[in-house]
Parts: structure tokens; C-alpha cells; sequence
């Protein structure tokens, strides 16, 4: 349980958007399991104190054990609830983090820190930027055709 | 290359071949999670981009689906791995190899203990293996003792938040997604298809539209509605007495009177 208000809003709302609860909820508690570890929990709140930024840090070290998870997964887990569940892991890190007094956690930490995980994260699941670009500029001629785009609002309607 | 590294460039390729998600359907998943966290926090900037991450997703998954495009992104394991030496700087991963093969080349990194995972269900991730099966006693100071956890106890100098940096001046990720609809065009397009949400004036001229045209159609509709000239009438029981002798049944011209 959060005890910091914004990240308890914070989680509330990510968890709006879980489709899969088991998965997400099975992943969450694998995640917390390795953060607390006492090897993986001395080296990464040894990092965490002695980093410039330890905001950074923890979003980055969240993203690198979720990558752990998902080679152990081996694929089988959709990257959006390896995204929620680390989104969740990285509110939780925080939250402890606040409690042992490294940071007080505040609207901008909470943005930088997610900023910080997604530009860590996304590249690990084949998402530069470059290829994110490439992805992006391949919906332009959808995007441009009234038509298609029109077929796309009414799939939307239909939902 | 950093252990923790080495483990996501796995993750990286494994992910990504099996195709469970595509490259849309992941940036949709970060959009929500960019404008949930941007919400909550007020940030305009990560609600923008959550938005625009949602949008591009959407539409991205749904042209997909119709075959209007191609998989937007990665979609096989050699160009995963591939992105993945990218990512990390890895020298040894090539192109050409599966995710297991490069499993195999690396194991030495996890020390002797480090197994392959040979079931594909998923179903272990709580129950045993390296990570889980030394996951012994939490925590609870920052002096706890070390204890031997195959994936991040092999090299003291290497910290779980040794990842890959980010290339100075480089755009990331975000600044991608957000330059996307900063584009002239892609505005103008945003703006007619999704009521103008990245320009507050369109946005309101959009609303005011709508609502003008739902009043119209609406008394347009009033206006083309033909008046029922047949005759409905649900007599209260005590006013006639249909079984007096001399009731003759509902007179209609009489009966428009007949509350008065």
C-alpha cells in the first residue's frame, strides 16, 4: 500500500487501464519479489544514494529488471502489461524511496520519473526513436485519407 | 557490457519475436500511461503526448488490421536482436542469431548457475528459477548483507541501474511521439478527425459546431415530423358509461369537447 497521496492517484489510474489483472497482479508481485531481495535491493539503493540523480536511476533500474522478467517470461506477457506492472514497481520504488528520505516525491518527480522509465524502457522492446519515427511516418498516408480515417472513427463508435 | 544490459537485450529480442504485441499496440499502452501519470500530476506536455501516443496507436493497430500498413515497426527476431546491439552496444549480438543462440553465448555472464528457460507457458515466473529462487528475505535496511542472486551479484561494479545512456542531444522517445503531431499537417489532420485536441481555439469552434448542428438536426427533425391525424383516445372510465343503453360508442367530433 502507497502511502504517498499522488503516487496512490497515480496507481489508481494505471490500474484503470489493466485489461490483464492476473498477469498484471503476477507480475507486479515477481517484480517486488526481485526489487526486495537483499542482493538486488543492496545494489540498487547503493546506486540509488550514490547517483546524481537518483530519479533517473530508479526509473532505469526499474526498466532493467522488467527487461529481466520479460526474458524469463520469454515473450508470453504482452509488452502493455510489462509497461503497466514496471509503471507500478516504479510508483512503488518511489514511494519507498520517499520513506527513507532520498526524495520527496512531487508532481515533477513523478513525471520526470516516468518520462525517465518509458525513454529506458521503450528502446529494450525495439522502440527507438528511430523506429518509433519510422512507425509514426508510415500512418501518414492513413492519416491524410478522409476515408480511412472516417472507417477508424466508426470502429471507435462501434466499441 | 553491463549484466543488467545484457539481460534486456534478451528481453529485447525475445519479446519482440514472438509478436505479441505490435509496435502500435505498445505505443498505445505507453500513451496511456504517459497521460494517466500526465493527469494526475497536471502536466500538459505527458497528458499531449499520452494523447497523441493513444491516437497514433489506435489508428496505427487499426490500419494494421485492415492491411493499410505493415507491422510499423520491428517484427522479426533478427531485427530485434539487432536493435538490441544497437541499444546496448553489443558487439557479440548479431543479426543473424535467434534470441537462444545469444542465451548460449552469454550464459557465462550469469555464472554457472544461469539456465535457459526451456518452458515457454510463462506459468514459473513466481515460482522458481535464478531470480525468484533467491529471493529469500526482503530487505529492510540499506545495510542488508549481500546474498549470491545469479543475475546481479557476478560483478561488484555492476549496479541493476546500469542501463544503457541515452546519446547526449539525441531525441528519445517522447520527443518523438511528441514532434509527430507538431507537424503542420498532422495538426490539421488531428484537428478534423478527433475535434481539434491539440488547439484549444479549433477545439472550441469544433464543440460550438456540433452543438449548433445536434440543435439543427434536431428541429429539423421537429420540422419534417407529420402530425398522426388518426384519433387515440383513452376515455377516463367515468366519463361515459359504456354500459349504459344509450351509449353508442366513442364519437370522435364529440369527444373533442368532451374534457371541457
Amino acid at each position: 500500500m502507497l502511502k504517498n497521496t499522488l503516487l496512490q492517484q497515480a496507481q489508481a489510474k494505471i490500474e484503470e487501464g489493466v485489461t490483464d489483472r492476473e498477469r498484471y497482479d503476477k507480475l507486479v508481485k515477481a517484480g517486488t519479489r526481485i526489487i526486495y531481495d537483499e542482493a538486488t535491493f543492496k545494489q540498487l539503493s547503493q546506486g540509488i544514494t550514490e547517483a546524481e540523480n537518483p530519479i533517473e536511476d530508479v526509473a532505469k533500474g526499474m526498466a532493467a529488471i522488467l527487461n529481466m522478467m520479460a526474458h524469463k517470461a520469454r515473450g508470453t506477457i504482452p509488452h502493455d502489461v510489462f509497461i503497466q506492472a514496471g509503471m507500478a514497481l516504479l510508483l512503488d520504488a518511489l514511494d519507498f524511496m520517499e520513506q527513507a528520505g532520498l526524495v520527496t516525491v512531487t508532481s515533477d518527480v513523478l513525471d520526470e520519473a516516468t518520462r525517465e522509465y518509458i525513454e529506458a524502457l521503450l528502446p529494450t522492446v525495439g522502440l527507438t526513436p528511430e523506429k518509433l519515427g519510422a512507425a509514426l511516418d508510415s500512418l501518414k498516408e492513413t492519416m491524410g485519407d478522409p476515408q480511412r480515417m472516417t472507417a477508424y472513427e466508426q470502429s471507435r463508435g462501434a466499441k | 557490457m553491463p549484466i543488467i544490459a545484457v539481460a534486456g537485450a534478451f528481453a529485447g529480442a525475445s519479446a519482440l519475436a514472438t509478436g505479441t504485441l505490435t509496435a502500435f499496440q505498445t505505443i498505445a499502452a505507453v500513451g496511456s500511461i504517459v497521460g494517466g501519470i500526465g493527469a494526475v500530476t497536471g502536466n500538459k506536455t505527458m497528458m499531449k503526448i499520452g494523447a497523441v501516443a493513444g491516437l497514433a496507436g489506435g489508428i496505427g493497430a487499426f490500419a494494421q488490421g485492415q492491411g493499410w500498413i505493415g507491422d510499423g515497426g520491428a517484427s522479426s527476431a533478427a531485427d530485434a536482436v539487432s536493435m538490441a546491439d544497437d541499444v546496448y552496444g553489443g558487439s557479440s549480438l548479431s543479426a543473424g542469431s535467434s534470441a537462444m543462440d545469444i542465451a548460449a553465448s552469454q550464459a557465462s555472464a550469469f555464472g554457472d548457475s544461469f539456465q535457459p528457460m526451456t518452458d515457454m507457458s510463462g506459468g514459473g515466473l513466481m515460482d522458481s528459477g535464478p531470480i525468484a529462487a533467491t529471493a529469500s528475505t526482503p530487505a529492510t535496511d540499506m545495510s542488508a548483507t549481500q546474498t549470491a542472486n545469479p543475475l546481479v551479484a557476478q560483478s561488484p561494479t555492476v549496479k541493476p541501474t546500469d542501463v544503457a545512456k541515452p546519446v547526449p542531444g539525441k531525441k528519445g522517445v517522447l520527443d518523438t511521439l511528441s514532434g509527430f503531431f507538431d507537424n503542420k499537417d498532422m495538426k490539421s489532420i488531428a484537428a478534423n478527425f478527433v475535434g481539434g485536441m491539440f488547439d484549444e481555439e479549433k477545439k472550441q469552434k469544433a464543440e460550438y459546431y456540433k452543438t449548433a448542428a445536434d440543435t439543427a438536426r434536431a428541429k429539423m427533425e421537429n420540422g419534417k415530423a407529420v402530425p398522426r391525424m388518426d384519433f387515440r383516445l383513452k376515455p377516463k372510465e367515468d366519463i361515459f358509461n359504456a354500459q349504459s343503453p344509450t351509449y353508442n360508442g366513442v364519437r370522435p367530433s364529440g369527444l373533442m369537447f368532451a374534457g371541457k
